[in-house]
């Protein structure tokens, strides 16, 4: 009982974050939410055998589900866009709105693989150490790519604005 | 959830690094993306969803990629 208490709070505080880490990797939001619906279901099957962070864990599950996706789409069609962010149904001020609240993953997809992965965990609150141990990198190679991400990332803003008007010096 | 309500701005280098008004505007774009989505995804149902799942593997007709909303 204990264990299912603590995956369910698991599972309630981070089964929109892992949705929303696929969206910034390029995932439609069908296939991030199979993608970690599918990760949370492996972490179930072995909470107490999980050995490092659980949010590492699901994390990386999870991307390698949208990865394996990914290679089943491209063997199916041979050319694979990236998920297109409005689900709006045609309605143009539904497009418009979620274009507005989602801003920050068409920003994010516009970086590097490498640099995208690492700001979207940094922006959800992830420290330096936690990134390193989910991509089993270096540290200092964190900060590189955190660096190199957020320097991108403020010359984007500065030259275009963002979807809801705002901007930084 | 208000997800807005958890994030707090977080710099590597303090309130006074170069990325410090990037990382406030991200983090506060992070956070109204996490609203959106929990507008959309019904968190509680999927939960439950994915435990029968598992405790009723028989019950996996649903379509793929329903996404609970």
């Amino acid at each position: 009982v204990l264990a299912n208490e603590a995956f369910a709070s698991f599972y309630q505080r981070e089964y929109l974050r892992t949705v929303l880490y696929l969206l910034q990797a390029g995932a439609s939001e069908a296939d991030a939410n199979d993608a970690a619906q599918e990760a949370m279901t492996q972490a179930y099957k072995r909470w107490d055998k999980i050995e490092v962070s659980h949010r590492a864990w699901v994390r990386r599950a999870a991307f390698s589900c949208y990865l394996r996706q990914q290679e089943k789409a491209r063997r199916e069609t041979p050319v694979v866009e990236p998920a297109p962010l409005r689900h709006g149904h045609g309605n143009p001020a539904d497009d418009r709105d979620q274009e507005e609240q989602l801003w920050v993953v068409a920003l994010l997809r516009r970086l590097p693989d490498q640099q995208r992965l690492v700001a979207a965990l940094f922006y959800d609150g992830w420290s330096h150490e936690e990134i390193a141990e989910a991509f089993d990198k270096h540290v200092d190679t964190v900060r590189s790519n955190l660096r190199h991400a957020r320097t991108r990332l403020k010359e984007m803003i500065k030259s275009e604005g963002t979807a809801t008007g705002g901007d930084i010096r | 959830v208000t997800y807005g309500d958890q994030q707090q701005p977080m710099t590597a280098r303090g309130p006074m690094g170069e990325f410090h008004e990037l990382d406030t505007l991200m983090h506060a774009a992070h956070a109204e993306a996490l609203d959106a989505l929990a507008e959309r995804i019904d968190v509680e149902e999927r939960l439950r969803q994915m435990l029968g799942d598992v405790e009723d593997p028989q019950s996996e007709d649903r379509e793929p990629g329903s996404s609970g909303t």
